[in-house]
């Protein structure tokens, strides 16, 4: 089975000036993402990991080089990619509901198509009976979960993913973890490919199928590391640790000199 | 019956001018925020008519619309509106810029990764975004408006004056009549109406507003029948399709076309501005009155100066009620609006003729006070609802109390919105001193020195007048300049209690 | 040029201290998986406590293990004095250390604005990342007693010479530390 390639950066570049000076955020930035692939970038913080998401999302358009979507340059903003945010970007006047409903108003569903999607999402990530409750009522780790739910709720082939358990407490985040590989091994939805991004390395070990390592500002791409591990995985099994040694190794040696 | 009516006219007036303001206030902060640099010119102009004393003006105002209108009502009535919008409106468009500066970038970033399109971004992020700080200035906005009513129906056209029916002219016919009754229920009706409107509007809107705030914890606040009422109002008659058509407005960048209008009309201006500036300093000078100025603008700043600490002193103790005490807060705002309201000006002259000349000096400063007390007590107590919990429960575990208590925790803590207070009160000092130095009463007239006794006694003078606005602004707008908004960005900046 | 060209604190004193506190546990050398568990496998403590180590000499990276040096070695068995000895000359050596330490000598007051320090390492480094080098700088200049900070004046002062002070500046410093720990 050759894998179908379902975005492509190509050669990207991207500087932003910040008081006259220019900051050189991303050098030369080249990957794919694969249908069926859980892809994650990990590097340290401002890295640009943040930047590459915005790009493809659509946030950000100044840049340099080319991202192309099965192909074809990714429209903008593109109706197929949707985002989860690490600090879960939720509107805090609208109830848990009303948030997902928004994002599907927004995309033209009727009242009732709109409804029936918010809940079955809701259900999906383990909210159900929280759809009245405002997000100043949930605590991080459901926070997030509405954010999961209203980012699958537009049923998109490409989720991107920036840190989305980096502002929770470890337990809270070990949990939500799980349930993101459930969501991912059931298959039951469009989601083809994920593209997370996070500093957390035994993170990244635990959820990809294949690591990008990106140095520190300027980010570049330093090499990336299949896993081809079994899932559900074990954080204590040996295969398990000598991959995560392998991305410790890759990321310290470009970066120290030894 | 003539009361009912009188208060119709005054109301009306008021609502006019409250949703002129509104609409502008939205558009020209969010216009200030769309880009750096009308940011800059438009924040500048903001804080310049800001300072200008607006009673000061008010004379210049009236001639201008009473010549377009030559002398007919619908001008004078414009007039009377400008100059009420003129005490709603830059708190407003403020208050809107700072919203708009400050949205968290996760909202934005969360349209574009959904694809919203502007009007629904608009829609469904702005303008909510904006409602805390609609509803908290429109509080403060009402109560000014009330405040100046009084000046805004009694229009002095030459040697003219006339009367525009509402509360205001009524209380001073009253006064001339030395009807007290008459006077206290003119009182008492605006009173009612601010109390009226505090109790079925702002008070539970305030509270609802509370739902909007970005970094709120805790329960939701429900919503108040009067949010739905005024929302499906707003509905029936498309006020939202407006409010997002000005904001979009508001945001777009220039056409090429509009560039060159705004060119034309900005060097218009400035070249009006120019002449303006010209034919005031070139002879014939009002010279007997220039040589005076200085000294006049020494003794009312001192009394200003007086008022403003004066208010901060007076308004700590309320707003130590206040800390982490949100009814208690509410209840304070509440009162400031409805007390905020009564527009002092008008008892002023007959409490000066009662006193005398003798005691005319603190009185003044009493005046002062009602026109600028208020506004240090709705920022102070609006920065120390948000005073974190733990700083206070710091000081308990501790056993920190008393003087200890304030210099160390609760000043530094709230020093922010205390300067905002201060800068708002010195503001609203100013503009009251106007007309707390030269009083007529009957037929007879107590003065003590001043600027505002100078500009009272020069209004046949135009040249001059205008020259005192000119003078009286410069120096509001320098303080501003010079000492408060450094003071305050220090402050903000050493005192960050959200870090 | 590029970042690594300058060597630049990327951690504080503590966490340095920390890192070796660790080592030395371990016997000398320790797996970078394991460390990266003691610090939750954040990537941003680990690379930069590491560099900073390395950049005083005092561990090495080899071959997937962080060891001791011979002098981080000696380093960690030394007191807090003899420590702050070796930092002081290390410290000292470093070009922007040079620079400023020469513009405090010359200085009439023995002091220079913030703003100079974050002027020396301007490079093609963020606003948030100058701050964040010019807070681990400090932190390591004032554990080495070089300077002292006026955080109201905004300013950086030489750390004077005469007995008295220097001997109650270091018993603050010192109980800093064992605060920090
Ligand atoms: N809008 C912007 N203007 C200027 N610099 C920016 C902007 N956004 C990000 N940066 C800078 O770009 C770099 C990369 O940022 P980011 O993508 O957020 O990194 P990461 O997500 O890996 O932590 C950082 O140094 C950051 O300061
Ligand atoms: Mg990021």
């Amino acid at each position: 089975m050759t894998a179908v390639t379902l975005l492509e950066l190509k050669n990207l570049n991207l500087t932003f000036k910040e008081k006259g000076k220019e900051l050189s955020v991303l050098e030369d930035i080249s990957f794919t993402l694969d249908e069926g692939e859980f892809l994650c970038l990990v590097g340290p913080s401002g890295s640009g990991k943040s930047t590459i998401l915005r790009i493809i999302s659509g946030i950000l358009n100044q840049y340099t080089g080319e991202v192309l979507y099965k192909g074809q340059p990714n429209p903008q903003p593109n109706p197929n990619v949707s985002m989860v945010f690490q600090s879960f970007a939720l509107i805090p006047w609208l109830t848990v509901q009303e948030n997902i409903e928004l994002v599907l108003e927004a995309r033209g569903m009727t009242p009732r198509q709109r409804v029936r999607t918010a809940l079955k999402y809701i259900d999906m990530v383990g909210l159900d009976s929280f759809e009245d409750a405002y997000p100043r009522e949930l605590s991080g780790g459901m926070k997030q979960r509405v954010g999961i739910a209203r980012a699958l709720a537009v049923e998109p082939e490409i989720l991107l993913m920036d840190e989305p358990f980096s502002s929770l407490d470890v337990l809270t985040a070990a949990d939500l973890r799980e349930q993101v590989v459930n969501l991912w091994l059931e298959k039951r939805l469009p989601l083809k490919s994920v593209l997370m991004v996070t500093h957390n390395m035994e993170e990244a070990v635990f959820l990809a199928d294949r690591i990008l390592v990106l140095s520190a500002r300027p980010g570049h791409i330093i090499g990336e590391i299949s896993v081809d591990l079994p899932r559900p995985r074990d954080s204590r099994d040996k295969a398990f640790e000598e991959i995560l040694d392998k991305v410790y190794s890759m990321i310290l040696s470009s970066r120290l000199k030894s | 019956m003539q009361l009912i009516s009188a208060a119709l006219w005054s109301t009306y007036r008021i609502f006019v001018a409250y949703i002129l303001s509104l609409a502008f206030g939205i558009f020209y902060g969010v216009s200030a925020s769309s880009g750096p640099r009308r940011e800059k010119i438009m924040i500048a102009i903001l804080d310049i008519l800001q300072s200008v004393p607006i009673l000061g003006f008010f004379p210049v105002a009236i001639a201008f619309f009473a010549a377009i209108f030559r002398g007919q009502r619908i001008g004078l009535e414009l007039a009377a509106i400008f100059l009420i919008f003129t005490s709603q409106a830059w708190n407003i468009a403020f208050g809107v810029y700072e919203t708009v500066k400050t949205l968290p970038r996760e909202l934005v970033e969360v349209s574009k990764a959904f694809n919203f399109s502007q009007t629904f971004t608009i829609q469904r992020i702005y303008l909510p975004a904006m409602v805390p700080t609609i509803v908290f200035n429109s509080g403060v906005s009402m109560a000014n408006g009330w405040y100046f009513l009084m000046a805004s129906e009694i229009i002095t056209l030459g040697s003219q004056e006339v009367k525009l029916p509402g509360l205001g002219s009524s209380m001073m016919n009253y006064l001339a009549q030395g009807n007290i009754l008459g006077v206290v229920m003119c009182i008492g009706t605006i009173v009612l109406i601010n109390a009226l409107l505090q109790m079925l509007i702002f008070r539970p809107l305030v509270k609802w507003s509370e739902l909007f705030q970005y970094n709120a914890v805790g329960t939701a606040p429900e919503w108040p029948a009067v949010a739905d009422v005024l929302f499906d109002f707003g509905k029936a008659l498309k006020v939202d399709t407006f409010l997002v058509k000005l904001v979009s407005i508001g945001t777009k960048k220039l056409s090429q076309a509009a560039k060159y209008a705004f060119y034309v009309v900005g060097a218009a201006l400035v070249g009006g501005l120019g002449y303006l500036i010209y034919w005031l300093f070139s002879p014939p000078y009002p010279s007997n009155i220039l040589s005076q100025i200085p000294a006049a603008l020494t003794v009312t700043t001192m009394r200003v100066v007086a008022a403003v600490v004066v208010s901060v002193l007076l308004a700590l103790p309320f707003v130590i009620r206040s800390v982490k005490n949100v009814e208690a807060a509410q209840n304070i705002y509440s009162l400031a609006s409805i007390l905020g309201s009564i527009p002092a000006v008008v008892f002023y002259p007959p409490i000066v003729a009662l006193g005398g000349r003798a005691y005319m000096e603190p009185l003044s400063i009493l005046l002062l006070l009602t026109g600028s007390f208020w506004y240090a007590l709705f920022n102070m107590s609006k920065g120390a609802m948000l005073l974190p919990g733990v700083l206070t429960e710091m000081a308990q575990v501790f056993n920190i109390k008393g003087w200890l208590y304030y210099k160390n925790i609760l000043i530094p803590a709230i020093l922010p919105p205390l300067i905002t207070g201060a800068l708002t009160a010195w503001g609203g000092a100013w503009n009251a001193s106007i007309v707390a130095e030269h009083v007529q009463f009957g037929d007879k007239v107590y003065s003590i020195p001043g600027i505002g006794a100078l500009l009272v006694q020069s209004t046949a003078d135009t040249k001059a007048l205008l020259l005192i606005v000119l003078c009286m602004t410069a120096l509001i707008v320098l303080v501003n300049m010079l000492f408060w908004r450094p003071w305050y960005s220090k402050a903000a900046e050493k005192y960050n209690i959200t870090e | 040029m590029h970042k690594m060209d300058v060597p630049l604190p990327k951690a504080r004193v503590s966490e340095v201290l920390g890192l070796l506190e660790i080592l030395d546990d371990e016997g000398g050398h320790v797996d970078l998986y394991r460390l990266g568990r003691t610090l939750g496998h954040d990537i941003d403590e680990l690379i930069s406590t590491i560099e900073t180590a390395q950049l005083f000499g005092l561990v090495d990276v080899d071959n997937g293990d962080v060891v001791f040096t011979e002098v981080g070695k000696q380093f960690t068995d030394q007191d807090m004095e003899e420590r702050k000895r070796y930092i002081s000359e290390s410290l000292s050596k470093l070009p922007y250390m040079v620079e400023l330490l020469t513009a405090l000598a010359e200085s009439e007051e023995h002091s220079v604005d913030m703003e100079f320090l974050e002027r020396i390492i301007d490079g093609e480094y963020s606003e948030r990342e100058i701050k964040y080098f010019v807070r681990n700088i400090l932190d390591w200049a004032r554990f080495a007693e070089l300077i002292w900070v006026d955080s109201d004046e905004q300013t950086i002062h030489l750390e004077t010479e005469e007995e008295e002070e220097q001997e109650e500046n270091e018993n603050n410093s010192q109980q800093d530390y064992q605060q920090e720990q």
